[in-house]
């Protein structure tokens, strides 16, 4: 057990699974420095990738940086939040009703066809110079995603089961409780990953235009003083954001709609099982043994 | 129990009272002013930048507590070139702006009651350059080449420029191709572009990098002011205090600029180290900046120069920009009534203030 790490991968299935990205990563990088070899691109554009290695560690150590970080991640979640909470709030009722859809469709769609870059600057003479103009545009970015989605779930929902529901009589409230908001969730979440990395997208194009920190101002203020592989280390760290963003989106998604993915599964039971055990133990009724589980679907 | 029908009125209402709280800026931004915490009074001033060792009072006013000498407590709305700054005077996001004396000028013809009443920058921050060795002397030379902009917002200057030697802009070609220093370097390597118009900081960044290049902007275009500070007359009669406590902070800290270059820089570099990173475009920044906000007279720092702005109109009436029935009067559009006020400071103090600073920093 201790050879098998924390999410259950032993390192030899990590290492396989691990080795054909880094293989990409090394082809890259060797296409790369060919390239700056031969000067195919000019060290002024692409920087060498051990610069962009040593800026980033050097940014990371300095303590400006992090005011940077805090702000971008700040406005990202916060428009990831409104964006995400706005979609939903419509998308359910626009899945219940079809008068609410037929009204709220042609404006979401609207919305996703304008090209939001064109609104930012708009946004930012609203909503003011602060977070909120960023906050807002990454949420404008976020929203359609969720919206569409949460919707698709909704309307998607078997027909036999609701078909079920009706016919053992359960109530509007237990049909959208027990097997709409179930049954929507996995298609909900894909859209939730997508405006994850959208709104992050949505906070730096509002720090492009207006802002006094932020990971955008500094892919600026770095690119115009062609400190090159600064730029491209504030870049890096844009991406690893991105990932944290939808990381975090995965992890809860793996965590609520744990029944999609058989090893959850397998061990929620296990824990079910284990505790319903512990409780007849201390009943004193039962004969201790191993608990039933789903360890067979595996 | 509560309903279905209500519980999603709930929800729909819950989602719009968060959107809501997210309307009003309190952190910063917005035009509230008033008077802030301490009894200090606030004014939201906008800049074209970040905080940059390009605006370098802003950052040393604050750390010598010039600000806070004054009795004013000014927040910064950074906003790109992309939105107007007179806008944001007229929406009442900002209560002063550092605006172009082409926004301001145009703003007035359209019917704004914009006005100028501070200049720090008696030098245009915009221009024009080619590479050092190239064939072309000076704007006329520009005729049938490729010109770079750095926003399509710089087509007017250009054609400005133009103009008024004579040269039709029907005859350049222009693309726009930003400020990354990278960028511009490359096109004007690979033959992109012949010429680039863009900012000062811009040619600094690229010549400190060595990119040698030559600016060829006509002397009246290079006289017109950078960046003048502008104001509604409703503004001024209200905050009146607050922009003299603003204003007399920045020009302390302006003089602190031209007498003191060493602990200018060593604010600077505290308080935006990013910009020195590249330590060749820190040092050409703070140069460039402590030579743009060389004033005509130390004793009327930010002072409004009439003539100055009678060239600028008469630029963009040369560029089509303004018809000529749509010039405004310039001694309008200008108000030098604060200079004196905010000029009114011991040099000797100031200085001191500097002084001491280094020793005990």
């Amino acid at each position: 057990m201790g050879r098998r790490l924390a999410h259950g991968l032993s390192p030899v299935r990590l290492a396989k699974r691990l080795w054909p990205p880094l293989l990409f990563l090394v082809l890259l990088i060797a296409l790369w420095e060919f390239a700056l070899a031969i000067d195919y691109v000019d060290e002024t554009i692409l920087p060498h990738p051990k610069d962009i290695v040593v800026s980033f560690y050097e940014l990371i150590q300095s303590s400006f940086v992090w005011d940077d970080i805090g702000a971008t991640l700040w406005e990202s979640v916060a428009g990831f939040a409104l964006g995400a909470a706005l979609g939903l709030a419509l998308a359910i009722p626009s899945g219940l009703s079809p008068v609410m859809r037929q009204m709220l469709n042609p404006y979401a769609v609207a919305l996703q066809v304008t090209p939001r870059i064109a609104i930012a600057p708009l946004i930012i003479a609203w909503a003011g110079f602060g977070y909120n103009s960023k906050i807002w545009i990454a949420a404008i970015i976020a929203f359609f995603p969720v919206y569409v989605n949460a919707l698709t779930g909704i309307l998607t929902v078997d027909e036999d089961a609701r078909e079920m529901f009706r016919s053992l009589g359960a109530s509007r409230w237990q049909t959208f409780t027990h097997l709409m908001v179930p049954g929507s969730l996995p298609v909900m979440f894909a859209g939730l990953k997508t405006a994850a990395g959208l709104s992050l997208v949505g906070a730096v194009v509002g720090e492009f235009i207006s802002a006094e920190r932020g990971l955008g101002v500094l892919v600026q203020q770095f690119s115009s003083q062609l400190a090159i592989a600064d730029a491209f280390a504030v870049i890096l760290m844009l991406m690893f954001l991105g990932l944290l963003l939808y990381g975090a989106m995965e992890w809860l998604e793996r965590t609520t709609v744990f029944w999609l993915h058989d090893a959850r599964l397998v061990a929620r039971s296990k824990r079910r099982a284990a505790k319903a055990q512990k409780k007849l133990a201390r009943a004193g009724g039962v004969p201790s043994g191993p608990a039933p589980t789903l360890a067979g679907r595996q | 129990m509560l309903s279905f029908k209500a519980v999603l009125a709930l929800l729909a209402a819950a989602i719009l009272a968060l959107a809501v709280g997210c309307g009003d800026d309190d952190d910063d931004g917005g035009g509230g002013g008033g008077d802030g915490g301490g009894g200090t009074q606030e004014l939201v001033y906008n800049l074209p930048t970040p905080p940059s060792a390009l605006f370098y009072p802003a950052l040393v006013a604050e750390e010598l507590g010039f600000f806070e000498e004054e009795g004013v407590s000014p927040k910064l709305a950074p906003a790109a070139e992309e939105i107007s700054a007179t806008a944001f005077l007229s929406n009442g996001d900002a209560d002063v702006s550092f605006a172009d004396v082409d926004e301001i000028i145009l703003a007035r013809s359209q019917g704004g009651e914009h006005t100028a009443i501070f200049s720090p920058q008696h030098t245009n921050t915009a221009g024009i350059v080619v590479p050092e060795e190239s064939d072309i002397q000076d704007i006329s030379g520009v005729e049938g080449t490729k010109v770079g902009l750095e926003s399509e917002e710089s087509t007017r200057f250009l054609t400005a420029m133009l103009e008024s030697e004579g040269v039709d802009p029907e005859s350049v070609e222009t693309a726009v191709v930003g400020t990354s220093g990278a960028l511009v370097a490359k096109t004007f390597e690979d033959g992109e572009i012949q010429a680039y118009v863009g900012n000062a900081s811009d040619f600094t960044a690229l010549s400190a990098n060595n990119v040698a290049l030559r600016n060829i902007t006509p002397d009246e275009a290079a006289a017109i002011d950078g960046n003048p500070m502008a104001v509604l007359p409703g503004t001024l009669d209200e905050k009146r205090e607050a922009i003299v406590g603003v204003l007399r902070a920045w020009t302390k800290a302006q003089h602190v600029g031209q007498v003191n270059r060493e602990v200018v820089e060593e604010i600077a570099r505290k308080k935006v180290p990013a910009e020195w990173r590249n330590e060749a475009s820190g040092e050409a920044a703070l140069d460039l900046a402590i030579d743009l906000m060389k004033p005509d007279d130390p004793e009327r720092i930010g002072d409004v120069r009439e003539d100055v702005w009678n060239t600028a109109q008469d630029f963009l009436v040369s560029a089509g920009v303004i018809e000529e029935g749509q010039k405004i009067e310039i001694t309008e559009a200008l108000d030098d009534s604060l200079i004196e006020e905010i000029n009114d400071w011991d040099r000797a103090e100031v200085e001191a203030a500097a002084e001491e600073y280094s020793g005990g920093s």
